[in-house]
């Protein structure tokens, strides 16, 4: 079940808001945790009992860590976890990539191909995962003391806004909220939250699927059809889809967590309007970023070594950002890709783009599109094809689009560049982080809401086209 | 939630949506489905075509994307000048886009030139009517990314002209309806639908029985206009396609005239003949739109949809589904006193729908000669491995007898060569 699903927006939300909003306080996390299994087992039912057993396995082995008093006995329970964690996502992640290649690399050397019953990726499982480290690994740190209660470290897991795709929510960022959200319980938090999750959900289906769309048949090309200019325009949509569909979700993802009480970190901040690609990851994916920082960066030197070893803990890091976004290897190239332009910061770009002040909001972004191209493709190989293409393919005059196809894009491009001006930036924040509202804006935001609601819904109803890219990551 | 209550309740009543649409039906529940998330998808669907106010969500979804973008969100329809409704299909046919080739067109009129001979031994009259359409019609208000692209022979020149030169029984009704565009007192083809208007179709009706009157030596009964009545409300088909955009406010349509037409009963001398239709949908036009067919013919006269039988059933009454039954095809055209083949400029890509074909079969079976030729042929498909690969593929999948599909496809090859 999607968030922009008919089923979950005119059933599963209402039902599950009116039951939490009735339900006494003692009983709102019961009614939240009922709620998460039934949207996980409603996705993926097969893998409803590996989850919890996963869960089950980790809330264990974090209380005989916390026990244990002698510290190599708390570092067996703490590689104990990672290790089962590691291994199941390893394993319904990137079995079938290891073995396409091994079985690639037999037939290469004369030999057969290599079977196997491909295995299914249950959903959420990156994410998921994720969280159940940094919990780990932040009790193991004494960042924070382990929850008493199973109920509510599964809910922490489960949580379903940010269960499927994240915002990554790391332990210590909500732990109070799970055990008494009283704080937040509050009109005008629901009304933003409201609010949020109309923007998020407008945002998918109003930009992102109508670019999705047209994204899609230029990439389905055949090489030789595309010209330099519809390679372009093809990439640009797709690199604003992504944007849309991703910041859409996880707008959605805060916004159903206001309602509820929680407040989930932010994971995206205009991240286009980056002078660098060393700042686009300060505002694209942020908690994944601030995940790969705090519990790989910093573990294996980070900073604090010689420039050299730098370059290869950010490369490292990198490569294996783009290996998590998926089993593939135009994924890797991506993250490698990614890596490069970091070293490159901090070797000599940085100073350029520092010269060249607001300007450098245009290379940065070039190099965003080339790479989503890597992103996007099927294969490295299409994805070489068609960089040849956008580098290389002639001109041509572009084929039609449908006037909604460009007012959409220009739509897309006007709200990703706009927040260059501070006082625009100034001013979404000020729009999506109050806390509490005058009587104008909460009328205002009202409105804004059901009128967001109200087209997305038109859009949904009147479109079988509803993709949405992060579902299986 | 209010929509999931009005979907239980049906407490507001709101205007179906027009065009086919297939609701998806209650999946079954069951244990495999629901392991392997198909009952969750399928349960999505059946609620999504079920929830209440969904057709005033697409209504306003449609009419955004009309308004501000120009776009009609139902299937291959274009906005051209003039808020004209166009068929994308029939823009590309215009354009000769879908050229089927000389020899394919000249092997067709051969064979339909072959079977109106034949009957016309029999004193059957077989006339082929080439439809006008709207693309043809509004070239010229086509919507801007067509209107610069090249024109080569279309299907609908080189049939027509074909059929002049080999003496087909052919009555153009779209060179007659272009010499009329510019004189007609009210629009041959509506703003809003894609077919022939109401008014077009009594034009082309006297023009058309004139013809079948003079070379089938007939006299049908007469009937005229008295009066017409014109008005901004469109009737039967005039607005179909503006109706199938599923607009909040449905577009303003032309003025349209609609003359009352008066039949009368037949005077001595004259007759009702029997008569076989076969035709694609602008054949109801004569037939619902204005009664033509039933007043001027044996009232139990055959329309073959699409060169499918309609029936069981009346085939006066038009919407019914078509339903394909099994017919002597040989008996039921030798019933008949005039056979009438219309199709539409559009839909000449497939002429006349595999009519004049099936017919030739009929009255001129294989030969030894083409029999020892499809034989052949068979026998060269035989040593292609790739070929029997899908055909056995094709075989299992369709649960047919390999050599059964083998001869068929034979046959077929054969069928693009024959003379």
């Amino acid at each position: 079940m999607v968030f922009s699903s008919t089923l979950f927006l005119f059933y599963f939300l209402p039902g599950f808001l009116l039951l939490y909003f009735l339900a006494p306080h003692r009983l709102k996390n019961a009614v939240a945790l009922l709620a998460s299994l039934g949207f996980y087992a409603w996705g993926g039912l097969p893998f409803l009992a590996l989850f919890l057993a996963s869960v089950v396995v980790n809330f264990v082995l974090i209380r005989f860590m916390d026990r244990a008093e002698v510290p190599w006995h708390k570092r067996i329970y703490l590689t104990v976890s990672i290790v089962l964690n590691v291994a199941m996502l390893f394993y319904f992640k990137y079995a079938n990539f290891f073995l396409e290649n091994a079985s690639a690399v037999n037939t290469a050397l004369g030999g057969a191909a290599l079977t196997w019953q491909k295995v299914v990726l249950p959903i959420g499982i990156s994410f998921f995962t994720f969280e159940k480290l940094t919990y780990t690994i932040d009790v193991y740190r004494g960042v924070n003391r382990p929850l008493r209660s199973f109920w509510d470290f599964l809910l922490y897991i489960m949580l379903f806004p940010k269960m499927i795709a994240g915002p990554i929510v790391r332990f210590h960022e909500i732990a109070g909220q799970l055990t008494d959200r009283r704080a937040f319980d509050t009109v005008d938090h629901k009304l933003a939250g409201l609010f949020r999750f109309g923007l998020g959900l407008a945002k998918k289906v109003l930009i992102a699927n109508v670019l999705g769309q047209e994204a899609d048949r230029i990439f389905a090309l055949a090489p030789a059809e595309l010209s330099a200019p519809l390679a372009w325009l093809g990439a640009v949509a797709y690199t604003f889809q992504i944007y849309f569909d991703f910041s859409g979700y996880s707008d959605m993802a805060i916004g159903l967590g206001r309602i509820m009480g929680f407040q989930f970190p932010e994971n995206f901040n205009n991240p286009y309007v980056s002078r660098s690609i060393t700042e686009f990851w300060q505002r694209w994916h942020i908690t994944l970023g601030r995940w790969m920082r705090d519990y790989l960066y910093i573990p294996i030197g980070g900073n604090r070594v010689s420039p050299s070893r730098l370059y290869v803990n950010l490369w490292t890091v990198f490569i294996l950002s783009g290996f998590w976004h998926g089993a593939a290897w135009n994924f890797i190239v991506w993250g490698a890709f990614h890596g490069l332009f970091l070293v490159l910061d901090r070797l000599f770009l940085l100073r350029v783009s520092q010269r060249l002040g607001v300007l450098s909001v245009v290379p940065t972004f070039l190099v965003t599109v080339v790479g989503w191209v890597l992103f996007r493709a099927e294969s490295l190989a299409a994805a070489l094809a068609y960089l040849e293409r956008m580098f290389g393919g002639g001109l041509a005059p572009l084929p039609y689009f449908t006037t909604e196809f460009w007012a959409i894009l220009g739509l897309a491009a006007g709200f990703s560049f706009m927040a260059a001006l501070p006082r625009v930036e100034r001013w979404e924040v000020g729009l999506l982080a109050a806390e509490r509202l005058a009587l104008p804006r909460a009328v205002g935001l009202s409105v804004a809401t059901a009128v967001l609601l109200v087209l997305s819904a038109g859009a949904i109803l009147g479109s079988s086209f509803n993709p949405f890219i992060y579902f299986r990551f | 939630m209010l929509p999931a209550i009005q979907s239980q309740f049906h407490w507001i009543k709101t205007a179906e949506l027009d065009g086919y649409a297939e609701q998806a039906p209650h999946p079954d529940f069951t244990t495999e489905g629901l392991l392997d998330n198909s009952y969750q998808s399928a349960l999505e669907k059946y609620v999504e075509d079920r929830i209440g106010f969904r057709e005033l969500f697409i209504r306003l979804r449609n009419q955004l994307a009309y308004s501000l973008f120009s776009v009609g969100k139902a299937s291959k329809v274009l906005i051209g000048d003039d808020n004209i409704l166009l068929d994308e299909t029939a823009i590309r046919a215009y354009l000769g886009q879908d050229f089927k080739g000389q020899a394919e067109i000249g092997r067709n009129v051969r064979r339909f030139k072959a079977v109106q001979d034949t009957l016309a031994k029999h004193n059957i009259l077989l006339v082929f009517a080439i439809v006008p359409d709207k693309a043809n019609f509004y070239s010229t208000q086509f919507p801007d990314r067509f209107k610069h692209l090249p024109r080569s022979t279309s299907n609908y020149t080189a049939y027509a002209r074909e059929m002049r030169t080999k003496g087909v029984n052919m009555v153009d009704l779209a060179r007659v309806f272009r010499q009329w565009k510019d004189t007609a007192a009210y629009p041959l083809f509506p703003r809003g639908g894609i077919h022939w208007s109401g008014y077009g179709i009594t034009r082309a009706a006297d023009t058309l029985f004139r013809y079948i009157e003079r070379k089938g030596q007939l006299d049908l009964p007469d009937f005229h206009a008295e009066g017409r009545e014109v008005t901004y409300n469109t009737r039967d088909t005039d607005a179909d396609v503006a109706d199938a955009l599923n607009l909040l406010v449905r577009p303003k349509p032309f003025q349209m005239a609609y003359p009352s037409i008066v039949f009368s009963e037949p005077k001595p001398g004259q007759q009702k003949p029997e008569l076989l239709l076969i035709a694609d949908s602008f054949g109801w036009g004569m037939i619902g739109f204005y009664p033509f067919l039933p007043k001027l013919f044996n009232e139990k006269f055959q329309f073959w949809y699409y060169n499918r039988a309609v029936g069981p059933g009346d085939p006066t009454q038009p919407g019914g589904p078509p339903v394909e039954r099994e017919l002597d095809r040989k008996t039921e055209m030798l019933k008949q006193r005039v056979i009438l083949v219309m199709f539409t400029q559009h839909n000449l890509g497939t002429f006349d729908n595999g009519f004049s074909a099936s017919a030739y079969n009929i009255f001129f079976p294989l030969t030894a000669s083409d029999t020892a030729q499809i034989q052949q042929i068979e026998q060269k498909m035989k040593r292609s491995t790739a070929l029997q690969d899908s055909l056995w593929q094709e075989a299992n999948a369709t649960n047919r007898d390999y050599n059964e599909l083998l001869h068929e496809r034979a046959v077929q090859r054969y069928e693009q060569i024959r003379p």
